[in-house]
């Protein structure tokens, strides 16, 4: 009994710990007010990479829409451009930034209508098989 | 390069001297349906002040940021903002029916009118801009395709000529100083 205690403790102990000690977090992370006649809406947030290693984000979820996909923005030949990309790079002891005009990870089908303020959550796989969760704010902007 | 420096020399000149506001070399009347589905007539406008541009309602960043930009630009304008009309030509006129502009639009605090119509009338309009688009398929995405467009705000006298392009880094009070301009111009 004293044994299970001191176990359950020593859990509840490592939890915040391990937390703090995720090499890659998401931070500010926002999702845009879907328009009227839309399901889809895209999400930003800052994606920090605490660990001496460059990693990858090569995949996106959520239980919450039916697709999730990471869109790069750039201006290409005098027009806005936007491009789905497989995977984006956090350089070792830095961060990407997923912001407006640059990228943004787009749900798609969400499975039900969000209002302001409330939280939808997302998963970033790594190529190293971490799971990132992110959970975003919805926002009118 | 050139286009972009006349477009700075035309925000900077605009600054100190409205009168001198140059008329651009682009534009002119034009015919689309509205987001009531009626027939819509740019020259219908005569009298107030336009705001062009072109995008579609499935962009989830670039186009929504104008139109939350422009929102704030009406509120800046004060009382100027009832001579002000904004246009949203889609260029995506298969997913963009009047309604869904309409409804989209909705969300926006600004007086704006969402037009569509065939290819052909919407490319018409395009090249007299001299504004782009192009449709590219992503079959790999849940979107299908995207539509790459030029990002320009184009500013239109009260006699219907575009007298200002403002880029699309132009800040609020950049183009609200504009517009202020282009109501006063001659």
């Amino acid at each position: 009994m004293i044994r299970t205690l001191i176990l359950c403790v020593a859990g509840l102990i490592s939890m915040p710990l391990a937390a703090q000690d995720a090499a890659v977090v998401a931070r500010d992370a926002w999702v845009r007010l879907p328009a009227p006649s839309k399901n889809d809406t895209a999400l930003f947030a800052v994606i920090e990479n605490h660990s001496a290693q460059k990693r990858k984000i090569v995949a996106v979820s959520s239980a919450e829409a039916q697709a999730a996909e990471m869109h790069e923005m750039r201006m290409e030949r005098m027009m806005m451009v936007m491009t789905p990309v497989k995977e984006v790079s956090i350089p070792a002891h830095g961060k990407t930034s997923f912001n407006p005009d640059t990228l943004h990870i787009m749900l798609f089908g969400l499975k039900t209508r969000p209002s302001v303020g409330d939280m939808i959550e997302v998963k970033l796989r790594l190529d190293d098989g971490t799971i990132v969760p992110v959970t975003a704010i919805v926002r009118k902007k | 390069m050139l286009r972009v420096t006349m477009i700075c020399l035309a925000i900077l000149g605009s600054l100190s001297c409205h009168r001198a506001l140059p008329v651009m070399p682009v534009g002119g009347d034009f015919a689309l349906t509205d987001d009531n589905a009626h027939r819509f007539e740019l020259a219908s406008l005569r009298g107030k002040a336009v705001l062009i541009f072109f995008g579609y309602t499935s962009c989830p960043d670039a186009c929504p940021t104008t139109l939350s930009k422009l929102s704030s630009v009406y509120h800046q304008l004060g009382s100027d903002a009832k001579r002000v009309k904004t246009l949203y030509v889609s260029v995506d006129p298969q997913r963009d029916t009047p309604a869904v502009l309409k409804a989209d639009l909705s969300a926006f605090d600004l007086d704006a009118l969402g037009l569509t119509g065939t290819k052909p009338e919407i490319d018409k309009v395009v090249a007299q801009y001299g504004a782009q688009y192009e449709i590219i398929p992503t079959p790999d995405s849940a979107m299908k395709y995207t539509v790459a467009h030029s990002t320009t705000l184009y500013a239109l006298d009260t006699a219907g000529r575009v007298r200002m392009e403002f880029p699309y880094e132009a800040t609020v009070d950049q183009i609200t100083k504009g517009l202020e301009a282009v109501l006063a111009s001659n």
